[in-house]
C-alpha cells in the first residue's frame, strides 16, 4: 500500500510537470529581458531633492523625473526589427522598482534597441486607458487631451516663476507639434538572448542632457514648459540624448 | 479504506496545486455567473452612426446604472459639493440654470458656461475649445479642474474603493470590484451617451407625426434663408465646427478659444458652434454665458457683430434679422425643445 501511494504521487508531478513544459514551449521562446535604468546628473546618481546645478551653472533641486518608454523593438544582427508585444513603461526616478523594466523577447541575438520616449499618437486619441497609462498616475493633460512624455519638476533660485518652480512637462502627439522621440540605442556586445539566460541591460538616463544636449534651454528664461510647442519640441529633442548603454549582460 | 481516501485526497489536492501553478490566466475573481445585461443604442430614424466606438464600452443596464449614480454623486468632488449634476442639471438639457458661470469648488467661478448634455454619441471632440478628444476622458478635467470639482482621481478612486455599495455596482457593470479610472469614466460615458434628445417636435415634424404652426413653419424656413442652418446644421444642429462670431474679448477671462488648444493665430476666438437643440432651456448663451436672452442674442447677430481678424465670413456682415422675423425665428426654437428628454425618468437623479 504505501509503495503505491508513493508511485502515484510521482506520477502526478510528472503529470503537471509535463503539463507546465508544454505550456512554455507553445507559448515560443520569448524569454525575460530586463532594463536597468540609473538616472544621473553631471553622471552621478540622481538624487530627488538634493541640490545641483543643470550643465548652465544654474543651481536646481530635482524634485520629480518621470518618463514614459513604449513601442520597444529589437534590432536583430541583421538590423531587422523585432516587434516586442505593446507595453507602455512609466518610468519613475521616486519609485525604483520602475526603473526596472522586464520585456519578453524572442531568443536570438541583438544589436541595438529602439524605443520611443513617450506615447504614441493612437493611444493620445482612443478614450481612456488602464495600468502605465492610467490618467491618475498624473501624466496626462485633462483640458486638452494629450500624454505627458516626460516630467522634470524642481525648485531653481534663478526660475522667475512663483515658488522658485521649474516645470517642464513635456507632451505633444500631434502634427506640426509632435514631441515624441524616437530613440536607438546600440548594444556595446551583442545581446545573445537564450532560453536559459538571464539578459539584462543597464542604461544611464542624464539629466543634464534636458538643458543643452542640442538646444541650449536655460531656467532663467524657460522655467516652465507645461504645453505641446516649440520650447516643448526642443526640450524632447534634448532629452531623446539622454541615454546611454552601459553595459549589457548575456549571463 | 480509510487510507485509500486519504492518498485519494492528496492525489486530488496535488493536482490541483500543479494545475493552479501552471494556468498563468485564471488567477483574478472568477468570471461571474451571469453577466451585465446588454443595452442596444438607438439611433434615432435618419441620423447618421454615431462617433463613439461602442464595441469598446458596450452599454449595459447594470454600467448605465452606475454611470448615473458616479453622475449625481458628490463624492467625485474635493468637498462633496460639486457632482457633475451641479452644473449640467436635467431641466436646463443639461447646462446650469441661470447662470453665466457656473460655481465650483470654494466660491470658484468656472471660465466657460456649462454646455448642454446631449447627443454626445455623435461628438468627436468635447469642450467649447473641442481640446477633449474623446467622452471618455472628458470627465476628467471637470474632476480635477480646481475651480470646479478639485479633487484628484486617486482620491476619488480611493473613496470608490471603500465604498461597499459602490464595489458591488462595479462588479455588476464590469464583472469585479476593481474600480479604475478606466472603468469609471466608461461607467460615466454609458451614462451620458442615453442623453439622446431627438423627441422634439422639429423630430416629430420631420418623422411626420406632427406638423409646425405657421409661426414655426416660417421661422424654419428664415432659419434656412438666413443661412443660420449653415452653422447649426441639421440634425443635430450644429456642423461641430469652431467659429468666431464677433464676440469681443472678455477683458478679465481673456479666453482665446480654440487657439488655446491650437496656439493657431486663425483660431483666435473660435468655440465651438453650440447645438440649438433646447435651446430655450439652456440660457444664458454664448460659451460665457454673457447674453442672457435670446432675443439679444439675435440682436448680437442683426447688429452688434464686431468684426475682427477671425471673424467667421458668414456673420462678418451681420445677419440682417426684422423683430418679426426673429420672432418667428424664436417660434421654430421652442420646437426644439424636448419635453420628454427633461422629463425622462431614466436620466433623473437616482
Amino acid at each position: 500500500m504505501k509503495k503505491n501511494r508513493g508511485w502515484i504521487l510521482v506520477a502526478v508531478f510528472i503529470t503537471g510537470l509535463i503539463a507546465c513544459a508544454k505550456e512554455e514551449s507553445a507559448e515560443g521562446d520569448f524569454v525575460p529581458v530586463t532594463f536597468e535604468i540609473i538616472h544621473k546628473t553631471g553622471g552621478v546618481p540622481l538624487q530627488l531633492n538634493n541640490p545641483g546645478v543643470n550643465p548652465h551653472g544654474e543651481p536646481l533641486t530635482i524634485t520629480k523625473f518621470a518618463y514614459y518608454i513604449s513601442n520597444v523593438k529589437f534590432l536583430n544582427s541583421n538590423g531587422q526589427p523585432v516587434t516586442l508585444t505593446p507595453e507602455y513603461y512609466l518610468v519613475n526616478e521616486a519609485d525604483p522598482s520602475s526603473r526596472q523594466l522586464v520585456m519578453d523577447v524572442p531568443a536570438g541575438k541583438y544589436r541595438a534597441v529602439e524605443f520611443l520616449l513617450g506615447v504614441d499618437s493612437t493611444r493620445n486619441v482612443s478614450g481612456i486607458q488602464s495600468g502605465a497609462l492610467d490618467p491618475a498616475n498624473g501624466m496626462f493633460w485633462s483640458w486638452n487631451t494629450g500624454y505627458i512624455f516626460a516630467k522634470l519638476e524642481g525648485k531653481s533660485a534663478v526660475s522667475p516663476a512663483p515658488l522658485s518652480n521649474v516645470t517642464f512637462h513635456i507632451g505633444g502627439f500631434k502634427t506640426g507639434e509632435s514631441a515624441l522621440q524616437n530613440i536607438l540605442l546600440n548594444f556595446p556586445v551583442t545581446l545573445d538572448v537564450k532560453n536559459s539566460s538571464d539578459s539584462h541591460i543597464f542604461l544611464s538616463a542624464e539629466t543634464n542632457a534636458w538643458f543643452n544636449a542640442v538646444h541650449d534651454v536655460k531656467i532663467a528664461d524657460s522655467a516652465f514648459c507645461m504645453t505641446p510647442g516649440v520650447l516643448a519640441q526642443h526640450i524632447a529633442e534634448n532629452y531623446a540624448r539622454m541615454f546611454s548603454v552601459d553595459s549589457v549582460s548575456n549571463q | 479504506m480509510k487510507q485509500l481516501r486519504t492518498i485519494g485526497l492528496m492525489v486530488f489536492i496535488l493536482f490541483l496545486l500543479i494545475a493552479g501553478g501552471c494556468s498563468k490566466e485564471n488567477n483574478g475573481d472568477p468570471p461571474p455567473v451571469t453577466g451585465p445585461d446588454p443595452v442596444t443604442f438607438q439611433i434615432p430614424a435618419g441620423w447618421p452612426a454615431p462617433v463613439y466606438n461602442f464595441s469598446e464600452n458596450p452599454l449595459t443596464k447594470q454600467g448605465i446604472a452606475l454611470g448615473r449614480k458616479l453622475f449625481y454623486d458628490g463624492l467625485l468632488s474635493k468637498d462633496g459639493n460639486f457632482p457633475c449634476a451641479s452644473c449640467h442639471q436635467q431641466a436646463a438639457a443639461f447646462a446650469t440654470i441661470d447662470h453665466d458661470l457656473s460655481h465650483g469648488f470654494n466660491n470658484q467661478f468656472t471660465t466657460r458656461n456649462a454646455q448642454a448634455l446631449q447627443n454626445l454619441a455623435w461628438m468627436k471632440e468635447f469642450h467649447h475649445d473641442g481640446g477633449i478628444n474623446h467622452l471618455d476622458v472628458q470627465p476628467i478635467a471637470p474632476i480635477t479642474a480646481p475651480n470646479e470639482m478639485a479633487e484628484t482621481l486617486a482620491n476619488v478612486l480611493k473613496k470608490l474603493s471603500s465604498d461597499a455599495a459602490y464595489r458591488t455596482q462595479f462588479k455588476e457593470a464590469f464583472g469585479t470590484e476593481e474600480i479604475s479610472t478606466a472603468r469609471m469614466t466608461k461607467a460615466l460615458s454609458q451614462f451620458m451617451l442615453t442623453m439622446v434628445s431627438a423627441e422634439n417636435k422639429y423630430d416629430k415634424v420631420k418623422r411626420g407625426v406632427a406638423t409646425f404652426t405657421l409661426p414655426e413653419s416660417l421661422g424654419y424656413e428664415i432659419f434656412k434663408e438666413k443661412k443660420c442652418v449653415n452653422c447649426h446644421a441639421e440634425p443635430f444642429f450644429t456642423d461641430f465646427s469652431y467659429r468666431n462670431t464677433g464676440l469681443i474679448l472678455e477683458p478679465v477671462l481673456r479666453d482665446a478659444g480654440r487657439m488655446r488648444i491650437t496656439r493657431n493665430p486663425d483660431d483666435s476666438l473660435k468655440f465651438k458652434v453650440p447645438s440649438l437643440r433646447n435651446i430655450m432651456l439652456s440660457a444664458p448663451y454664448m460659451h460665457d454665458g454673457r447674453i442672457t436672452d435670446i432675443y439679444a442674442v439675435l440682436e448680437h447677430y442683426n447688429a452688434k457683430v464686431i468684426n475682427g481678424p477671425t471673424t467667421d465670413p458668414l456673420v462678418r456682415n451681420k445677419i440682417p434679422l426684422s423683430n418679426f422675423e426673429k420672432g418667428q425665428l424664436v417660434a421654430f426654437f421652442h420646437t426644439l425643445t424636448d419635453q420628454a428628454f427633461i422629463a425622462n425618468g431614466m436620466l433623473a437623479q437616482p
